[in-house]
């Protein structure tokens, strides 16, 4: 005889009957303990051991900026200003259309001083900033043809070191700068690593659940 | 076993090999990035696809038991190979990579979210929804929670889900159809969805899931074999690309100069300057945060354990103990996927570095990222091929769970019991051309990035099915009171993401727009919708009193849970 307050059926994830139930459960409840922390543990200690850390190239712009806004740069100091912003264009990430154009504006316009104005072509540019032939000069010299532009200003636009900021400044830590395998450590943990964790729990979860039925005799088959 | 699948296999190879036979004529062809009709593609595109309707046609369904389970006459390995095939979509084979060329490390959220989620569902739902011995989602919430309108509601839901999940296919499907044919995308994406629906109809689900098998092996031939000629080509470890790759990543963040001799297809040197944004975590660079990482992986694992038509294949395995071995070979299989997709964004990071490429469809991405490598045509082509053969895969299944949903839970179940056979697989096949035609009006639109499509699916499906899932087979004490109230705060939570995402598309800006755009975003609004949906079911269940019938309760505790008892 059963009645429907018969709380031998009930059925609660966390307050399981002694038995198959709660055994199982305690293997759920590990599992996904694991898988949890796995994955967004992992999150949170790089939110916590990641500092913002500027690029070599954001050092190098915030060295030369005060001289290049006043007018008072020296050649040399013109060269890796222009190089800086070089290295922000050829990033290959999503430049607001905003930004960019303000890079290249400024890029002009340090490309005109350098040439006296003659002429913004691709390869006296590249020779006017002493960019060589090989390495990242190389690329650079590239991109040129794509970064000059006609500009009717006279002055570097004042949202340029925010502009450099904006993309020069990264989460960076221990566990983004040690290499594994190759990868910088921190995504051959997510990229790789967690997918084999994935696998594994569910296969020893299998396992492990199957062990538990044989003990407890569940027959699973009902059909 | 062995020669039906040779039986199956070998059509397709005969027809590949004789299209070889015309590739060193035309392999040029294959480096145009866009707008011209690609031979070699085009003839491997059209034998996979008559391949697959030749199987289907061998393994079509007779009557409805056939067409909604496959009859449970599925191996674990090879019901792992179907939910493999089933689940890496378009989304997995171009837009993972698509995401991760964009935003770098952000991207990565949707490779731990897809694949994370199999161990929610390894742990909370495979084997109890296979004991619990319903055909489809609805059933089992028609059933758990005793009401023919949940039941309803339930097929009403893995409907829009279907929908909203196919959209990001045939999206896919559109773009490859557009770069193999060098048509217009709105062509592309009819023909292409004439194609899949002409295929679904006539196969059904057995054929599907015949056919998975093979399409899982074309799709992981077709995303693997251009990765090792990639790292081999550049000088990375290429035994093993999936590691092989590594090294790539950590040359974009300190930067690659350029190699003598090494150049892409275009002909601009392999390199490119320092770009840590790429790998690094949260960068504010690519405009994302921890915060939208989180997110969307959250939603995406629990969207991952309420996808009806994921649920829907652990009915079609044998016994319990093969739902969960098909959950581990299932997820190995997209796991050697997986692990390959960053490898694209990697390289077509590299060789898409120099601003003469100009701005690529990210969504294609894959595809280019081989072309810009000068891969070999008919790889490139099979390449292409394979990402259609990734979309009909989903796109077929999804199909089948919508019409099931659309015939059995709608119209059999709840409007027409009487209802024959004959019109059964009518309503379906009726289900199926109506579902189709929606979701090509809809993927002309082009809203967003497929990955993003997709995930919008997973986020309703996390709001709505998954906690009636969960609390249905954990909790005994949830009633069809909580359940209505889980569904009312999920779906009302999936309506308002929607409705300002729709808004927006159309120009209109909502109150709160930019509060809702970041917290209730199409991408992931289940990060929050699927636990305060629970919580509202835990709530109301207690409030009304625990009403569930007592044979429900029974069923519960001894068939899915293993309770013995005295009587």
């Amino acid at each position: 005889m059963t009645d429907s307050n018969d709380k031998s059926y009930d059925i609660n994830f966390f307050k399981p009957t002694p038995g198959i139930v709660r055994d199982s459960n305690r293997i759920i409840t590990m599992f996904i303990i694991i898988w949890f922390v796995g994955v967004f543990g992992f999150q949170f200690l790089l939110i916590a051991t990641n500092k913002p850390t500027p690029e070599d190239t954001l050092v190098t712009f915030n060295k030369v900026w005060p001289q290049i806004e006043s007018g008072e740069a020296t050649l040399i100091q013109q060269q890796e200003f222009s190089k800086t912003l070089l290295m922000v264009l050829g990033k290959n990430i999503a430049l607001s259309e905003t930004d960019r154009t303000v890079l290249k504006e400024s890029l002009s316009l340090t490309a005109a001083n350098l040439t006296l104005g003659l002429t913004l072509e691709p390869q006296t540019v590249a020779n006017a900033l002493n960019l060589k032939d090989t390495g990242f000069d190389k690329l650079m010299v590239e991109l040129l043809p794509h970064s000059l532009i006609q500009t009717e200003s006279t002055a570097h636009s004042a949202d340029l070191p925010a502009i450099m900021a904006k993309y020069c400044i990264h989460p960076r830590g221990p566990l983004t700068e040690f290499t594994f395998l190759g990868f910088p450590f921190h995504y051959w943990y997510t990229a790789q690593f967690l997918l084999a964790l994935f696998v594994l729990l569910c296969l020893l979860y299998a396992l492990r659940i199957e062990h538990l039925y044989k003990k407890y005799g569940f027959v699973e088959e009902h059909d | 076993m062995k020669n039906s699948f040779l039986r199956l296999i070998l059509p397709f190879i005969i027809c590949l090999l004789a299209t070889s036979a015309y590739a060193e004529d035309v392999a040029a062809t294959a480096t145009q990035l866009e707008g011209s009709f690609k031979i070699i593609p085009g003839v491997i595109l059209i034998v996979i696809l008559v391949t697959f309707i030749l199987v289907g046609l061998l393994n079509r369904a007779k009557d409805t038991q056939s067409y909604w389970a496959a009859g449970r006459k599925i191996s674990p390995v090879g019901s792992g190979m179907a939910i493999a095939s089933n689940w890496m979509s378009a989304a997995s084979f171009l837009g993972m990579a698509a995401i991760m060329y964009g935003a770098g490390y952000h991207g990565l959220s949707y490779v731990v979210g897809w694949t994370g989620g199999y161990v929610l569902l390894m742990v909370l739902m495979a084997s109890q929804v296979r004991r619990y011995g319903k055909y489809t989602a609805a059933d089992f919430i028609g059933d758990r929670y005793y009401s023919k309108g949940l039941r309803g509601i339930g097929a009403i839901l893995a409907i829009l889900i279907s929908l909203s999940y196919c959209v990001g296919q045939f999206a896919g499907i559109g773009l490859m159809f557009k770069w193999i044919l060098g048509i217009d995308y709105a062509t592309a994406v009819i023909v292409g969805s004439s194609v899949v629906l002409l295929y679904t109809l006539i196969s059904g689900m057995m054929g599907v899931t015949k056919n998975m098998q093979i399409q899982y092996v074309i799709i992981i031939i077709s995303f693997m074999v251009p990765m090792f000629l990639m790292c081999y080509k550049y000088g990375y470890a290429f035994l093993l690309p999936h590691i092989g790759y590594g090294q790539a990543v950590t040359d974009i963040v300190n930067g690659l100069p350029a190699k003598e001799g090494l150049t892409n297809a275009i002909g601009n040197s392999m390199g490119i300057l320092p770009s840590p944004e790429f790998a690094m975590p949260f960068d504010p660079a690519t405009g994302k945060n921890a915060f939208q990482w989180m997110a969307i992986c959250f939603a995406l694992m629990v969207g991952t354990a309420g996808l009806p038509h994921v649920i829907q294949r652990f009915y079609v395995v044998p016994r319990a103990r093969d739902a969960r071995a098909s959950v581990v070979w299932g997820l190995f299989f997209i796991c050697l996927l997986y692990w390959s997709a960053p490898l694209y964004s990697t390289f077509g990071k590299i060789l898409s570095a120099n601003p003469e490429i100009g701005a690529l469809n990210k969504d294609a991405i894959v595809v280019y990222a081989a072309q810009l490598a000068a891969l070999y045509a008919p790889i490139v082509g099979l390449l292409a091929a394979g990402a259609v053969s990734a979309a009909f895969s989903t796109v077929s299944g999804l199909l089948v769970a919508g019409a099931s949903a659309f015939s059995h839970d709608l119209y059999y179940r709840t409007l027409n019991p009487n209802a024959s056979e004959k019109t059964q697989m009518l309503m379906a096949r009726i289900g199926t051309v109506l579902m189709a035609v929606i979701v090509c009006s809809i993927a002309l639109l082009k809203l967003a990035l497929i990955a993003q499509l997709v995930a919008t699916a997973f986020s309703l499906a996390g709001c709505t099915i998954f906690p009636l899932f969960l609390l249905g087979i954990w909790w005994s004490g949830s009633n069809r009171a909580g359940a209505w109230a889980g569904v009312i705060v999920g779906g009302g939570i999936s309506f308002i993401a929607i409705t300002y995402f729709v808004a927006s598309k159309l120009g209109f800006v909502l109150p709160l727009n930019d509060f809702v755009t970041l917290y209730l975003n199409p991408w992931y609004f289940a990060w929050i919708g699927a636990p305060l949906a629970i919580l509202a079911n835990i709530i109301v269940s207690k409030m009304t009193g625990c009403d569930t019938p007592i044979e429900i309760k029974k069923f519960l505790a001894t068939q899915v849970h293993g309770v013995k008892t005295a009587d």
